[in-house]
């Protein structure tokens, strides 16, 4: 309730901010404006294929990171001797600014869905990796031994011992992942042009469309807390069994 | 063999490594995309030698004074929100929305009310790191014990050395994580703003050198850009140790 009221307070602070500084000019439309766009926006089949390709490039983004970020979590989480050697340069990897990739990928890659996935698996891989990689740390010695001892197969320890053992950590990495990959899906697009609400944005400012830059990354906001919010569903879900 | 030197084999070997598979790749291939090591390295030096004043000190003085006026910033709303639950509700919501959106989008908004220039790209820089550092700081001073409260009330210790002697201390390891997110979140910040529409910084480089196709000149303002990123998360580790020596 209180942070339905939050949010009602920061709507009419922007009305009276936007009505005294703009009076009038567009450069900073008020809440109406802006809804009265949105409104007319969800009619148009054009913002439905924006909204579609960001969603989808995000989820193509996601497979990819999950991919590669699951089982090399777990190899290196098992090799004492593969996580020594690697350390300092994944440790290198994770704290680049990965968005500054974005020129370099646009020439030798090109504007393309392939493109946007690849700068997803830059930017978003880590968090989830170095999830997996603590999660399967925390698995309890006497688990692995047992396995070894049952002799379990490869794929069967993969399977009941590794992915249950360390989930409590991958959920979070994955949720951590998911906000990533879709700021980056966003920003790919306003930089590079790759289809999606990123698009949208830089064409609503190259046209002066303030209203509908304001809509655009409204919604962007809105999705961002869905699936972070949806992720976090998840984690709970997956978390349930542990703390009953 | 010594132990500290094979330590040191394990911190050096794949970084190496990579950079030298990059140099066979990029020297065999031939290919205009790849530039070889030595290519990207004197693209720097000139690049560097000849624009320093120009490209690099502005962008890193936006990002210093942007960051440090979007931490403060962060930690005093924080602080302030953190120990009043009723405000706190209130304003969170808003605050977890408002972080959800991308920063780098909120560039085209200022760059429409506030204009291309230094003044617009400081506050980005600022806003963006303000967010991040604000969640995390609410965290920190909402999870000070309870206990301490008694002790406060106990021994009638002033507001001040409250503020300074147990808040600030005890918010630290979260408002330092916060500001941890901000260091890189404003590294992309500085990128992205002088991207649109600037004739000087580290960005402005980059794009230039993006619509020439020059390809040394692009890696080196690339590179140059992830080292500033490596050497201020390493700096800022080091700030952290020392900040929290105090709890071990």
């Amino acid at each position: 309730m209180l942070g339905a009221a939050g949010f009602i307070i920061a709507v009419a602070i922007w009305a009276v901010a936007a009505m005294a500084m703009s009076g009038g000019q567009r450069a900073f439309p008020g809440p109406v404006e802006v809804a009265v766009a949105l409104g007319g926006q969800l009619g148009e089949p054009g913002f439905w294929k924006l909204l579609w390709d960001t969603t989808w490039l995000w989820f193509l983004g996601m497979l990819a990171v999950t991919a590669i970020a699951i089982p090399l979590g777990i190899l290196i989480g098992l090799n004492p001797a593969v996580r020594a050697w690697t350390r300092s340069t994944l440790d290198a990897l994770r704290s680049l600014p990965h968005v500054a990739l974005i020129p370099i990928l646009l020439i030798v890659m090109g504007t393309n869905p392939p493109m946007v996935i690849s700068m997803v698996v830059l930017g978003a891989t880590w968090p989830l990796l170095f999830q997996t990689i603590a999660g399967v740390l925390s698995i309890d010695s006497v688990t692995k031994d047992s396995a070894r001892i049952m002799h379990l197969g490869a794929w069967e320890r993969f399977r009941s011992i590794y992915i249950p053992g360390a989930m409590p950590f991958v959920v979070t990495g994955l949720r951590v992942a998911a906000a990533l990959a879709l700021i980056l899906v966003v920003v790919t697009g306003m930089l590079a042009a790759t289809p999606g609400l990123g698009l949208g944005i830089t064409q609503a400012q190259e046209g002066f469309r303030t209203e509908l830059l304001y809509a655009y990354i409204l919604v962007v906001g809105v999705l961002g807390v869905g699936l972070v919010g949806a992720f976090h569903l998840l984690e709970r879900r997956v978390l349930a069994w542990q703390n009953p | 063999m010594d132990k500290r030197l094979l330590e040191l084999a394990k911190v050096v070997t794949l970084p190496l490594a990579c950079i030298a598979l990059y140099w066979v790749a990029s020297s065999t291939t031939g290919s205009v995309f790849l530039p070889t090591p030595p290519e990207i390295g004197s693209a720097m030096v000139e690049w560097v030698q000849s624009s320093w004043q120009k490209d690099i000190v502005p962008s890193i003085r936006n990002l210093v004074v942007g960051y440090v006026i979007g931490s403060l910033a962060g930690i005093a709303l924080g602080i302030l929100l953190g120990r009043n639950p009723a405000i706190r509700w209130i304003v969170e919501p808003v605050a977890t929305f408002v972080r959800s959106i991308p920063p780098i989008a909120l560039v085209p908004i200022f760059m429409l009310s506030l204009g291309i220039g230094d003044f617009m790209r400081v506050t980005v820089i600022a806003v963006g790191v303000f967010f991040p550092v604000l969640v995390s700081a609410i965290d920190g001073a909402a999870g000070i014990e309870s206990a301490l409260d008694d002790v406060v009330a106990v021994n009638h210790i002033s507001k001040r050395d409250q503020l300074f002697d147990i808040i600030i201390p005890g918010a630290m390891p979260q408002i330092l994580t916060g500001m941890k997110t901000s260091l890189t979140i404003a590294i992309i910040l500085i990128f992205t703003s002088e991207l649109l529409g600037a004739t000087s910084g580290i960005g402005a480089f980059i794009l230039e050198s993006q619509r020439f196709f020059a390809m040394p000149s692009l890696w080196a303002g690339t590179l140059l850009l992830g080292l500033l990123g490596l050497v201020l998360s390493w700096l800022f580790e080091v700030a952290e140790t020392r900040l929290l020596a105090w709890r071990t």
